[in-house]
């Protein structure tokens, strides 16, 4: 049953996202005992995939993905608990709102990159892992 | 009683929620925290070592902040080092003194982790052992704590060999007693924090002169007030001296400003 999904084109990796255990999907990044402790989200990077494109930890950097769909800018976690293919972000952040007073335009959201999905062919299920994003300057 | 915290890096998961029931019990208001979480890595994908780390007041028997404290704002109690903030004159010999980079000034007084005196004292737990899903954290008598810590050392040590106990030896024996799965080194906290010989000094000689000095003050204000007082009621004003006395620290406040500045 098995069918291995897409590579990442050349340039690209695999978004994959996650919860930081300080926040609950996308409703708590505004609140201020958990913002303070977790304030935007990361983009976890291979440390020597970084390297190669000259990207350092703590630096800020757009996102793009496979459709054009872009967000950000996000600040760079450069580490060597990631593989080379993949990057990933905590889920929840990105906001656009003026009321999110601490929120507003902090981190980027791993919603906005997401335009493809695959459907499990038996259960239905929708896997979202299926986009690519690339790096660009914020 | 001596009392101590349990802290067990090898299940610490990095959760921050100790943080924040910290924060909000402790009603510490916004970016003010005692216990601030962080993480180290070594090695290269995928042979990679990394760990949590969890910074706070050790609670030190030496206490260097206790020691250097000219006020007693800073004082132990129950195995712990506590804090009076009311009477931090702001000096910040403690934030210089402490071998482990705890204590830092919010609105010119230092604050610490005071090991949740009242919710302790009243029977409860610290905030942060009461919010910990992973059971890395727990208070309680010294001797049984320490049992504890090491109880859960050796079963690590057949995961990771150099799995130890922290605070026996360091600084006459922490109130923290932390269970770490490598050397201390590799976990980024010092094996001998080093104690500044200056905040021996500072007690045995400068302490009490420091002492002296603000007795001669003090007498100083005193003598000052009754001055001020004469001539209000030449004025036919009544003054106390309290409001004098608050004068007087106000300019001593304003005095430690013009320092740091
Ligand atoms: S760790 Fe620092 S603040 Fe805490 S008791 Fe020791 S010297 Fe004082
Ligand atoms: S609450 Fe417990 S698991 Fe979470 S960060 Fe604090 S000590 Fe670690």
């Amino acid at each position: 049953m098995y069918e291995p999904t897409d590579e990442p084109p050349d340039g690209y990796f695999r978004l994959l996202y996650g919860r930081h255990p300080a926040h609950t999907f996308a409703k708590t990044q505004n609140t201020p005992a958990l913002h303070q402790v977790y304030p935007e989200n990361e983009l976890w990077i291979n440390a020597d995939a970084a390297a190669e494109l000259g990207v350092a930890d703590g630096d800020r950097v757009m996102l793009e993905n496979q459709d054009g769909a872009s967000d950000g800018p996000i600040k760079v976690k450069a580490t060597q608990r990631i593989r080379r293919d993949a990057v990933f972000m905590a889920h929840g952040w990105g906001h656009a709102s003026q009321g999110l007073r601490r929120a507003d335009g902090k981190g980027a959201s791993d919603a906005k990159l997401q335009t493809a999905y695959k459907l499990d062919p038996v259960c239905g299920g929708a896997g979202l892992r299926v986009n690519f994003v690339r790096l660009m300057e914020a | 009683m001596r009392q101590a915290f349990l802290l067990d890096l090898t299940q610490c998961i990095g959760c921050t929620g100790c943080v924040v029931a910290c924060n909000t019990g402790n009603e510490l208001g916004e970016d003010t925290n005692y216990i601030a979480i962080g993480d180290h890595e070594r090695g290269t994908f995928p042979e990679v070592v990394a760990g949590i780390d969890n910074h706070r007041c050790y609670h030190c028997t030496e206490a260097a902040c206790v020691n250097v404290c000219p006020t007693g704002a800073l004082f132990q109690e129950d195995g712990l080092t506590r804090m009076n903030a009311d009477a931090c004159i702001g000096c910040q010999y403690c934030v210089q003194a402490c071998p482990y980079d705890v204590p830092k000034m919010v609105n010119g007084v230092s604050t610490k982790c005071d090991g949740c005196r009242d919710v302790t004292r009243a029977g409860g737990s610290p905030w942060c052992v009461q919010t910990c899903p992973s059971d890395a954290l727990r208070y309680g008598r010294r001797e049984e704590i320490a049992a504890e810590a090491h109880r859960r050392a050796s079963v690590m040590r057949a995961k990771y060999p150099n799995a130890q106990v922290y605070g026996e030896s360091q600084t006459g024996g922490l109130g923290m007693m932390v269970v770490i799965p490598e050397d201390p080194d590799t976990m980024g906290i010092p094996a001998d924090p080093a104690i500044p010989t200056v905040t021996e000094a500072w007690q045995d000689f400068a302490q009490p002169i420091g002492v002296g000095a603000i007795a001669l003050t003090v007498a100083g204000a005193g003598v000052a007030a009754v001055i001020a007082r004469r001539h209000q009621l030449h004025g036919g004003h009544e003054h106390g001296t309290a409001e004098t006395a608050e004068a007087v620290a106000a300019s001593a406040a304003a005095d430690q400003d013009e320092e740091r500045s």
